[in-house]
C-alpha cells in the first residue's frame, strides 16, 4: 500500500500532512482541507518514507512546518497526527 | 431666561422684529421647527403638517434679511397670519430638527440673523456622527467584507483547514468579517485579511484596549494561491514564529504608543522590535 498526495497541477501554498490508520476514509472523503495533502498510514514504512522525501524537499525549498496545535518543527515526525507546511514569505 | 443667544433674550411675545433683522416669536407648543444646515433656513412645523418658513438670507449680512416669519398667531382659533409668503420646498432641504426653548405652555425662538450660530455647528456635527452610526449599522455596510462562496476546490479546502486551526465560532466571524484577528505570544494582536491584504498590528494599552499601531506587508511566495492560503500562512507564523514575521514583513508605523501604553507589551517583543 502506498501513501496518497493529493497534489493538483497548480503550484502549492499550503499542504496538509495527515498521519491516519484509516486511509481509505481520508481519501474518499477528500476533506483533509488545505490547498494541498498527504496522508500517510504510520503502520507502513514505505508510506512514512514517502511522506518524509515530499518533507524534506519542502523544507530544502524553504518550506516552514508546524504542528496545528503544536510549534514548529524541523524534521518530519511520523508520529505527529498532522502537520502544516506553508511556503515561504516575503515582505510586500 | 434658560436660553438665549449672546446679548439677547427671549422675549415673550407674539413676534417682534428689531431693524437688523433679528427676531424673537413665541408660539404654541404644537408649533417646531428645524433648520436647513445649508442654507440657515428655519422651518416651522406646524402641529398639522403645515410649514411655515423663517428665511435668513445670509449673503446680504449688512441690510436687512430676508425673512418671512410668523406675524400672528391667534391660538384661539390657530389661524395664521404671514408677514411674506415664502412657504416652499424648503422641507426638502432641511437638516436637522433643533428646539430652543420650552415653556409650560409656549415653545420661545430667537431667530438670529446672524449668519453663525455655534449651536448650528453642534448640530451639524451631532448629525452628522449620527450619519455615520447609521452607515455602519447598514447591512450593505456591515457585509461590505464578507467572503462569499469559495470560487475554487482549493479556496474550499484551504477554508477547511483554517476551520480547524482557529474554531468554527471564529472561522464564521471570518466568513462575515473577512478576516481573523489573532493574538501573538507578546500580547500585540493581529488582523490578518486573506490574498494581499495587509496585517494590521494592534497594540495593547494598559487598559487593556488596543489601538492600530503597525501595518504589515507579508506575502506568499508562491503566486496563484487561493486567498485564505495566505491567512493560513500568516496565522501560523504569528503563532510560532512572529518575530520572524515582524521581521520579515515590510513595516508601516501607524502610531506611536506612549510610555504608558508600552506597558502592555512584553519586555521580549520590545527588545526584539526594536
Amino acid at each position: 500500500m502506498q501513501s496518497t498526495t493529493e497534489q493538483g497541477t497548480r503550484t502549492k501554498g499550503v499542504l496538509r500532512f495527515v498521519c491516519t490508520s484509516d486511509l481509505s476514509r481520508e481519501v474518499t472523503g477528500h476533506g483533509v482541507g488545505g490547498d494541498d495533502s498527504v496522508v500517510w498510514d504510520k503502520r507502513f514504512p514505505d508510506q512514512i518514507k514517502e511522506a518524509q522525501d515530499v518533507f524534506d524537499k519542502l523544507v530544502a525549498k524553504g518550506y516552514s512546518a508546524f504542528l496545528v496545535n503544536g510549534s514548529k518543527l524541523r524534521t518530519f515526525d511520523p508520529d505527529a497526527e498532522e502537520i502544516v507546511m506553508i511556503c515561504p514569505a516575503i515582505g510586500g | 431666561m434658560p436660553y438665549s443667544y449672546g446679548d439677547y433674550s427671549t422675549v415673550a411675545s407674539t413676534t417682534s422684529a428689531s431693524a437688523n433683522g433679528d427676531m424673537y416669536v413665541t408660539i404654541p407648543c404644537n408649533f417646531e421647527y428645524e433648520v436647513d444646515s445649508i442654507t440657515g433656513d428655519r422651518l416651522f412645523v406646524a402641529g398639522n403638517g403645515e410649514y411655515l418658513t423663517v428665511r435668513h438670507d445670509i449673503s446680504n449680512a449688512t441690510s436687512a434679511y430676508n425673512i418671512s416669519y410668523v406675524s400672528s398667531i391667534e391660538e384661539s382659533t390657530n389661524n395664521l397670519t404671514y408677514g411674506s409668503s415664502i412657504i416652499g420646498d424648503y422641507m426638502k432641504n432641511y437638516r436637522y430638527f433643533e428646539t430652543i426653548h420650552k415653556t409650560q405652555d409656549t415653545y420661545s425662538y430667537y431667530l438670529s440673523g446672524a449668519a453663525m450660530n455655534p449651536e448650528w455647528a453642534k448640530s451639524v456635527k451631532r448629525e452628522s456622527l449620527r450619519q455615520k452610526i447609521r452607515n455602519n449599522l447598514a447591512p450593505s455596510r456591515a457585509y461590505s467584507n464578507c467572503i462569499g462562496r469559495p470560487e475554487s476546490e482549493e479556496e474550499s479546502r484551504a477554508r477547511n483547514l483554517l476551520r480547524s486551526l482557529i474554531g468554527e465560532e471564529r472561522y464564521q466571524l471570518y466568513l462575515k468579517r473577512g478576516f481573523v484577528i489573532e493574538q501573538g505570544k507578546s500580547g500585540m494582536k493581529y488582523k490578518v485579511k486573506p490574498g494581499h491584504g495587509m496585517v494590521i498590528v494592534l497594540h495593547p494599552t494598559k487598559q487593556g484596549k488596543f489601538f492600530k499601531f503597525r501595518s504589515l506587508c507579508i506575502q506568499p511566495k508562491v503566486s496563484g494561491l487561493p486567498p485564505t492560503d495566505a491567512v493560513i500562512m500568516r496565522i501560523l507564523l504569528i503563532r510560532h514564529d512572529e518575530f520572524a514575521m515582524q521581521k520579515l514583513a515590510n513595516v508601516t508605523a501607524l502610531a506611536t504608543p506612549s510610555a504608558e501604553d508600552e506597558r502592555g507589551v512584553s519586555e521580549p517583543l520590545k527588545q526584539k522590535v526594536a
